[in-house]
């Protein structure tokens, strides 16, 4: 890893327990983890009892560094060995490199989530609503009696958050064209994840749900319970 | 069901009867442009003055004559209820055999002409997809991130719009099982009741009459009789409905 000597000289604080008592420490790294993940982090964390003996100007430099520091090692998918030796320059002991590392593990997997889901992408499908109708009669023509299905996709835009969702009409046979297309990709998706097995994935339907799970987007709401049955 | 004539519409069409069928054929003709392309200014005045009438007389006729001819069709009236209809005009019996022959030889047409006046929503014209693994990104490397791109493609008042969405694997299926229900709903019993003639799209329910004289009539007569029962039953159905919600 490697992060520029601002944040290096945010962390050194940390290191000392002159400035930073183990308890400070453990304070810090808490809130610097919280303030990244946590959507409705507390704005007055750094105002903690235990943080109050430190020079606010130090306290928000070595938090900015710790949340550096952290968001790098996501980025990066940094293990630990790289965690540790770089903390390690930076003068840290074996304690606080421990504490540092077993805290990053038990969020990383939602840190991951976070980051994936920043940058642009097309609007994302969430879900779909249909309704079948009967088409008796208009104001212009009568004994019209077509069935037809009205659809609507659920779309979610990301980073606005804004839903603007996807209306349309469509006969059964359109119907049965879009259907057979999904499911088609369905089904290429299985193929292209037996040809490239996507990280240890295999892709059955269980492990989709993995996927979606993993690599989800956090403000992406999930999908209502499916059966797997669709891709046996 | 016969068409109710109103005095007005009587009136213009009287001046048919002063004309002989092949100019009555030829009125007809125009009706039919009327609905196909919109009126003409210039042809009903070149007609008035071979005529000799006023260019307002011949527009008139040619708009009762669409008239006829879009009411007939929008009931959908049967071959012998648009005789007796017509029958209280006085025509000549040639000229009432060729209105008929009009009504039936475009019914069809008139009908999908009618049919675009409805009100529609953006319908489905086609879908394109495309798989996506995002490898990485600025704030996240060595991602593996499925995803299927798709174009769909919608009609809407005769434009063709497209939309690019993306969907994750999880919610593809989601999507399958969702729309594999929907077009199951089509074969229960109670949808089955309801809907009883497969429509294709597009196509409204005409039907089609058989060319070895009058047996092949009665029986779509007795079909259509049947849906109109039907249409009712449902109005009743519906009328409990509305009741109990009451």
């Amino acid at each position: 890893m490697e992060l520029s000597e601002y944040v290096q000289s945010g962390l050194q604080p940390l290191a000392d327990p002159g400035c930073f008592s183990p308890r400070a420490y453990t304070v810090l790294l808490q809130t610097a983890f919280q303030s990244l993940l946590d959507t409705q982090a507390d704005q007055a964390a750094l105002d903690h009892p235990d943080l109050k003996q430190i020079d606010p100007t130090v306290l928000k430099h070595c938090h900015a560094a710790a949340a550096t520091c952290i968001l790098e090692a996501g980025k990066q998918k940094a293990d630990k060995s790289a965690i540790s030796a770089y903390l390690e320059d930076c003068k840290f002991d074996r304690e606080r490199i421990e504490q540092f590392c077993t805290e990053y593990q038990k969020n990383k997997d939602t840190l991951e989530i976070m980051l994936g889901s920043i940058g642009r992408c097309p609007p994302h499908i969430t879900d779909v609503s249909w309704r079948l109708e009967y088409q008796i009669k208009t104001n212009q023509l009568h004994k019209t009696y077509r069935p037809a299905y009205l659809m609507t996709l659920n779309v979610e835009n990301s980073g606005s958050g804004s839903h603007t969702d996807v209306n349309f009409s469509c006969t059964m046979e359109q119907l049965q064209d879009l259907v057979g297309k999904l499911k088609d990709a369905a089904k290429s998706l299985e193929r292209a994840t037996q040809i490239w097995p996507l990280g240890s994935h295999s892709f059955s339907a269980e492990r989709l749900l993995t996927f979606i799970v993993f690599f989800g987007r956090s403000d992406h709401h999930p999908p209502a319970p499916f059966s797997g049955a669709a891709l046996s | 069901m016969l068409l109710v004539l109103s005095e007005e519409h009587k009136e213009h069409l009287g001046f048919l009867t002063r004309l002989d069928s092949a100019v009555a054929g030829e009125l007809g003709r125009l009706a039919l442009e009327f609905l196909r392309k919109g009126a003409n200014a210039k042809v009903y005045e070149g007609a008035a003055r071979k005529l000799n009438v006023t260019s307002d007389v011949v527009q008139h006729g040619v708009e009762g004559l669409t008239y006829l001819l879009t009411e007939s069709s929008k009931l959908m009236i049967s071959e012998i209820d648009f005789q007796d209809s017509v029958h209280v005009l006085g025509f000549s019996e040639d000229l009432n055999k060729l209105l008929l022959q009009l009504y039936l030889d475009h019914r069809k047409e008139i009908r999908s002409i009618l049919g675009e006046l409805t009100p529609e929503l953006p319908s489905y014209h086609s879908l394109e997809w495309r798989l996506d693994v995002q490898l990485a990104s600025r704030s996240l490397r060595q991602q593996i991130k499925p995803a299927v791109t798709m174009k769909l493609h919608l009609n809407q008042n005769g434009d063709q719009t497209t939309k690019v969405l993306q969907t994750d694997p999880a919610t593809l299926l989601h999507l399958i099982q969702q729309l594999e229900q929907a077009l199951g709903e089509m074969k229960t019993n109670h949808c089955r009741r309801i809907i009883l003639q497969p429509a294709f799209p597009g196509q409204t329910h005409v039907p089609t009459l058989s060319p070895w004289g009058g047996g092949g009539k009665v029986v779509q007569v007795q079909r259509s009789n049947f849906k109109e029962q039907l249409a009712r039953k449902l109005q009743v159905s519906l009328l409990v409905v509305f009741q109990g919600l009451k």
